[in-house]
């Protein structure tokens, strides 16, 4: 079982490599001129050249590339052109939200969307069943950026002054400042150590570092903020679960072990229960991991949308903005979440499907 | 003879498909007698794995049972609530299915599969059940039982998992067991296997015996009576012996001469010419009469008029056709199948 586990990581190295090159090459691929894009169309040669000397870009294309390696092997994903920071500081400011927003997500679409699938497979072919899945399908053809916007008006301006309101932006309500844990708990650590960058890091999960520093007024705030957001880019992958779980559900429900398990007298609702469900999640598993796309990217617009400084909005403004560092470790990361979600979709395989467990 | 422990009366089926409405098991009526076993014979599509699930209640989508009872030591199980229903399946009415791979659920041990119908049933709990499993896997002859128990169903031969389904079947030594085609997907030595094993068990438990079959050699070894279904009715119902030795009816007698005999050297296979009837559009009159080789040399025009009751023709032996029917006169006439 580690053994598997261990293939399968070393599995996802070749991946990750491959990552790196489209991630670079795309990066050079933009068209455009990163100099003239951050300094102006009426920038002269002399400052262009010393702009490509200070960022490498003057080198052959390997090179940069090699170096650019090399960098990311050390977590130095190079300097922002357009803030002059370090990227891997801007990540450490900006992931945690974008993680937040993209697991609280997960969660509802999960829960939602199996939930829902089962509702529609147990009432097959009546209304019920037709009615849910009417509306699956409006969730999936529903763009995000306008379901967010509706989301934003409706509970956020119409239903203003009822206990329905939701705040439409931002992450917390202005005046309420999340204290990192560190600070409450009067930790010393010297700057720039890769342990107090972990510990920004994982301070700026705000719900997660309210949590533990017992912030209540924080946490309530924060999950308020979250819920709109949450639930605009739940929605195409809830859609696309409760399909698939009802999907699926019918077929192992036909399936002749079901018959077996109602021939011993198992009642119906544990014939789905202990019987069925087991059986139907194993393609209802695959899709979730895929979803993670779509969370991601649904995560691109909702930020822009509500108004929240993530990965996903900083990703798009540094497109426009030609600032290759950003792009390039933004895709970098957003990537490696993917592989390592399906990775761990992967693993899971061997735990709900005894079929595929290495003996 | 007592009372027959499971009594099937008009029970009938229907399919509703886009064709039409398929009546898939017409107005079946058998007795099963305790401890006894009855075979059901016939071709693939006659109706006779819809019977069987029909006496189960297990009828998949889109077929659903229109009419009938279902009688087990007098309870009609048709008129059962859900929860009812679920305290008598596993419990006092099992079933074995055709292909034990697919029978078994993938994702659960056989052992626990085992045990929830001891903990369905017997109120076990988890321990207990855990251990009568352990002692039912011997006595299906499953060797190694206490490891078995943690072994999936895809670790295991068809003969095997059908052990396990046997098992698992006669795990509270139900008073009925229906076996659908239990040895269609095992290969011939485990076939006898199976067979022996249900067998031992029937007489250690007294189990009465539904098999289902198209193999007239496995009805010949364990049947004690045959009914013979042909397009949803039974065609022709008697005790094993005087079945083979003197059948009545056209079609058993086609079936039982298209049997290759072992010794005999033979150039042709003999075959029933034509195909079965459509469910959706069957002819009218005697629905075996367009195959009727006995027909075409005989003069009755009701064959392909008037559908024929099943009608007795000896004791305890009835048969569905106007060729073997006992002339008008005879009083014997309306006797139905009782």
């Amino acid at each position: 079982m580690l053994g598997y586990a261990i293939k399968r990581l070393l599995s996802a190295i070749p991946v990750l490599f491959g990552i790196l090159v489209v991630t670079f090459s795309l990066a050079r691929l933009i068209p455009g001129d990163p100099c003239k894009a951050m300094l102006g169309d009426k920038v002269s040669e002399a400052t262009c050249a010393e702009f490509a000397r200070n960022f490498g870009l003057d080198q052959p294309i390997w090179v940069q590339f090699f170096y650019y390696l090399r960098d990311v092997a050390q977590g130095n994903f190079g300097n922002s052109i357009r803030f002059s920071r370090p990227v891997s500081q801007i990540i450490i400011e900006r992931l945690p939200m974008t993680i937040e927003l993209a697991f609280l997500a997960l969660i509802v679409a999960t829960i939602c969307g199996i939930a829902i699938g089962i509702f529609a497979a147990r009432r097959h072919n009546t209304a019920g069943d037709v009615g849910t899945m009417a509306i699956a399908n409006v969730g999936i053809a529903m763009p995000v950026f306008w379901l967010g916007l509706m989301m934003a008006y409706v509970f956020g301006v119409a239903l203003k002054g009822t206990p329905l309101w939701l705040p439409p932006s931002g992450r917390l309500t202005a005046g309420l400042v999340s204290v990192p844990f560190y600070d409450v708990w009067g930790w010393q650590m010297a700057k720039g150590t890769f342990g107090a960058q972990f510990a920004e890091f994982i301070s700026n999960f705000y719900i997660f570092n309210a949590l533990i520093t017992f912030n209540w007024a924080v946490f309530n705030d924060a999950i308020r903020h979250m819920i709109l957001p949450a639930l605009t880019v739940a929605t195409i992958p809830m859609a696309v679960i409760a399909r698939m779980t009802r999907s699926s559900l019918l077929d192992v429900l036909g399936r002749d072990y079901v018959r077996t398990a109602r021939a011993k007298g198992v009642p119906d609702n544990k014939v789905v229960q202990r019987h069925a469900l087991g059986n139907a999640m194993l393609p209802v598993v695959t899709i979730l991991g895929l979803q993670m796309g779509a969370l991601l990217s649904g995560a691109v617009l909702t930020e822009t949308v509500f108004g929240l400084a993530g990965v996903g909005r900083m990703l798009v403004e540094a497109i426009f903005a030609r600032d290759y560092p950003i792009v390039q470790g933004f895709t970098v990361l957003i990537a490696t979440i993917y592989v390592v979600v399906n990775l761990i979709v992967d693993l899971s395989y061997t735990y709900l499907d005894p079929r595929v467990r290495p003996q | 003879m007592s009372e027959p422990i499971l009594q099937i009366r008009n029970l009938s089926t229907v399919f509703s498909t886009r064709a039409g409405d398929a009546l898939a098991v017409d107005a079946v009526t058998l007795d099963l007698n305790a401890g006894e076993t009855l075979c059901i014979v016939g071709e693939s599509g006659c109706g006779k794995s819809i019977t069987a699930l029909s006496v189960a209640g297990l009828v998949p989508y889109p077929g659903k049972v229109v009419g009938g009872e279902v009688l087990l030591t007098g309870a009609d199980l048709r008129k059962m609530t859900p929860a009812e229903t679920a305290k008598v399946r596993g419990n006092r009415l099992s079933m074995i299915f055709q292909d034990p791979s697919s029978a078994l659920n993938p994702v659960h041990t056989v052992g626990k599969q085992i045990a929830e119908v001891y903990r369905l049933h017997k109120g076990m709990d988890a321990k207990q059940a855990e251990a009568a499993a352990v002692e039912l896997l011997g006595a299906v002859g499953i060797p190694d039982p206490q490891r078995r128990m943690k072994a999936y169903p895809h670790e295991m031969s068809g003969g095997m998992a059908q052990r396990i389904m046997i098992a698992m079947a006669l795990a509270c030594q139900p008073e009925v067991l229906i076996a659908d085609e239990p040895t269609t997907a095992l290969d011939v030595t485990i076939q006898a296997q199976i067979l022996e094993l249900m067998r031992q068990l029937q007489k250690d438990f007294g189990t009465a015996i539904i098999l289902i079959t198209h193999d007239l050699g496995v009805v010949a070894e364990m049947a004690d009576h045959v009914a013979v279904m042909y397009a949803g009715q039974i065609v022709e119902y008697a005790d094993v012996r005087t079945l083979f030795k003197s059948p009545k009816h056209p079609y058993t007698q086609a079936l039982l001469r298209s049997v290759p005999s072992m010794g005999a050297s033979q150039d042709m296979l003999e075959v029933i010419e034509g195909r079965v009837p459509q469910l959706t559009n069957l002819p009218e009159g005697c629905l075996f009469a367009p195959r009727c080789a006995v027909r075409r040399t005989a003069d009755e025009s009701r064959c392909t008029t008037i559908t024929p009751d099943l009608l007795r023709v000896g004791p305890g032996h009835h048969c569905r056709c106007w060729l073997t029917a006992p002339s008008a006169d005879e009083s014997s006439r309306e006797v139905e199948l009782v």
